[in-house]
């Protein structure tokens, strides 16, 4: 529940014992480490640190271009490296890669720029085609003759004098002019609608088949070269994504003595380290006989303490943002209401089954890498039991598909109960939020803040009891609730009565939310039962229907509920009690489990 | 116009004007979010929550609802 306790700690070494003490922190991979106010002077470290990144940026842009075409990535283990190595073996590396990929690449973009040209004229003529009839060759300017095409109505074309006209048929008319100024101006007189021509040497159809043609050529010369960039990447990429990993940790190596404070003989490094691992550092300060200071310091990185299970649903809050060292960390009750409100929101067990099987895909599917991406999968997993059950409980199989006896009640005849169940619900919540405000300010000693905030919304809801059980006391709870509230923030704290209302109406949702699947499940089922009817195509229309209809259901209820059971705990209930904004903690560690590709 | 009727046209005013000041919120509140996504895309997840928000009025409107044909027609 609550975040990790952290110690405060002070390093101070002598220089000539940093490298060793440098590498085996990184190793040990339990500290944070902060930065100094002070300025640093450039040393070795920078050097190194900038033949690093100079080869990084050269690795990162091979794995930007491989990776469209790379079939997996790998796991990735950090060997200890000198960084003249590392550097070397990138070098060596990119010696390989570089010339043939920049060289392929290099083909496939002017094969792109061409077919894009291409492309553009083909739409144009399109464009013309819709105007000219097909058979007739577009006339063109020369020396002697000019040429303009233009579209008018039949009836115009016997107001053409016949001093320009020359031949007339069905679709076509040759007028001849004295001169350029006649044609115009006749043209104008009428409102005709001149058509730009583009300069083609054949006629517009003719034109569209060459055009086809060189797009064809081209779009082999370009799998051409993407199946060398393809081979690159599968001889290749590997290769370059463990030689990235071992640059990157290098690199914050090296980078980190910028962190130290320094005189001429000895050096500080400081940083937070959680409290159960206090020994290995003093272990270490042995080793490497440096002096060690720890302590409490309330401005220290936040990291989240939990189990496996709660672990999967910490994304939500780091979403969210961190909670501040040493306050309440909402993770644990996430990760039990999130997965009540979605089975309460989307109870159908057809849908669930379906959710279940998407989750395991997803799990299956997602690199060990993408903690976030797999977490969500886990997520869904868990929602989709509470689904199934609760679908159980409202008698519900993608609707009414299959006709299941509700367990508890069937939602479309008791709303009236569901509502009521939705709320109660809700009431919970809130007021788990408000006991949890209750046990951060009596942790934290602040009577102003336990009387002001939690308390008002108890007493508030007392009155609301005492008004049915007895009037006298639920009036008097009510002006003790206003004067708290007056007191908290005058007359705009007041208004905070119908907030808490409005808050706890939220909850209505709930109903709303699983009203909204099984309505739209069942309507479906209508339709399709409907088209069944159809002479022939019946049976086609009606499995059709039921496809479309509940894939569509599926997703957008998927959306809908995993949305406002997170909106549920971030608008609602983290407004009773959460404070934002903590650091996260960033261990210096080489044991770093990142997504790659 | 007997009060069945009333109650019936009572309850889709409550749902149907509640959720149009809903959807023109959310409208407004998604467009922000989308060109948000548009230059950051991990901001997503904050911007379907946000997108989200201003459809609490349509809930209330729902609640209204319900309640006119569940609670009040019925007793």
């Amino acid at each position: 529940m609550a975040t990790e306790d952290l110690y405060h700690v002070r390093i101070t070494g002598l220089h000539e014992n940093k490298p060793k003490l440098l590498d085996s922190l990184h190793s040990l991979g339990v500290m944070h480490l902060t930065q100094p106010d002070i300025s640093i002077e450039e040393d070795l470290s920078l050097k190194q640190t900038e033949g690093l990144a100079s080869s990084l940026l050269d690795i990162n842009w091979t794995i930007e271009h491989l990776k469209k075409y790379a079939k997996s990535g790998c796991d990735l283990v950090f060997n200890e490296i000198s960084v003249n190595n590392a550097i070397n073996q990138s070098d060596v590396f990119m010696n390989k890669v570089k010339e043939p990929l920049q060289s392929a690449l290099k083909k496939i973009e002017e094969v792109d720029r061409n077919s894009r040209k291409l492309h553009s004229v083909y739409a144009k003529i399109e464009g013309i085609t819709l105007n000219i009839p097909k058979g007739i060759a577009l006339p063109y300017e020369s020396d002697n003759v000019y040429a303009v095409y233009a579209r008018v109505s039949k009836k115009q074309v016997f107001t053409i004098p016949e001093t320009l006209s020359a031949s007339r048929d069905k679709e076509h008319l040759m007028v001849l002019g004295d001169s350029k100024k006649d044609v115009e101006k006749f043209l104008t007189e009428i409102d005709a609608r001149i058509v730009t021509l583009p300069a083609l040497e054949h006629r517009p159809e003719n034109e569209q088949r060459l055009i086809t043609a060189r797009l064809d050529s081209l779009a082999k010369q370009k799998s051409k070269y993407e199946a060398r960039v393809k081979i690159l990447a599968a001889r290749y990429f590997k290769e370059a994504l463990c030689i990235q990993h071992t640059l990157e940790i290098l690199h914050e190596r090296y980078e980190t003595p910028r962190k130290f404070r320094k005189t001429s003989h000895t050096y500080v490094v400081e940083g937070y380290i959680p409290r159960n691992k206090i020994s290995s550092l003093k272990e270490l300060a042995k080793l490497h006989k440096v002096h060690v200071e720890y302590g409490i310091d309330e401005k220290a990185p936040t990291k989240l303490k939990n189990n496996s299970y709660v672990g999967h649903f910490e994304f939500l809050t780091h979403m969210f943002g961190l909670p501040k060292y040493g306050k309440i960390d909402p993770t644990p009750f996430m990760s039990f209401f999130i997965p009540l409100f979605f089975g309460f929101m989307f109870s159908d067990i057809g849908y669930g089954i379906l959710l279940l099987l998407l989750a395991v895909v997803l799990m299956k599917t997602s690199r060990r890498q993408n903690k976030v991406q797999r977490d969500g999968a886990f997520m869904l997993g868990v929602c989709s039991i509470t689904t199934i059950i609760f679908g159980v409980f409202f008698g519900s199989f993608f609707g009414n598909l299959i006709k299941i006896t509700p367990l508890i009640l069937d939602p479309f005849t008791d709303a009236k109960l569901v509502l009521i169940i939705g709320l109660a619900l809700g009431l919970i919540h809130l007021n788990l939020g408000l006991v949890l405000a209750m046990v951060q300010a009596i942790k934290e000693k602040d009577m102003k803040k336990l009387l002001l905030q939690p308390i008002p919304f108890i007493t508030l809801q007392l009155a609301a009891l005492g008004f049915l059980l007895n009037p006298p006391l639920g009036a008097a709870l009510l002006i003790v609730t206003l004067i708290l509230l007056f007191l908290k923030s005058k007359f705009q704290g007041i208004m905070d009565v119908t907030g808490f209302l409005g808050t706890w109406l939220s909850y209505a949702r709930l109903l709303a939310l699983g009203l909204a699947t099984g309505g739209i499940a069942m309507g479906v089922n209508i339709i399709a039962q409907q088209l069944l009817q159809v002479n022939v195509l019946g049976p086609v229309l009606f499995i059709f229907t039921l496809l479309l209809g509940h894939t569509f259901n599926f997703a957008m209820n998927v959306l809908g509920s995993s949305i406002h059971s997170v909106r549920l705990h971030y608008i609602e209930f983290f407004s009773q009690f959460y404070e934002a904004g903590g650091e996260p903690f960033n261990a210096f560690t080489t044991n770093k489990l990142k997504e790659k590709l | 116009m007997e009060a069945a009727g009333l109650i019936a046209i009572g309850a889709g005013l409550a749902i149907g004007v509640a959720a149009c000041g809903s959807g023109i919120g959310q409208g407004i509140a998604s467009a922000a979010g989308a060109g948000a996504t548009a230059e950051d895309e991990k901001l997503l997840g904050k911007m379907l929550v946000f997108a989200a928000l201003p459809e609490t009025q349509a809930i209330y409107g729902f609640v209204i609802a319900i309640l006119l044909m569940f609670v009040y027609a019925l007793a």
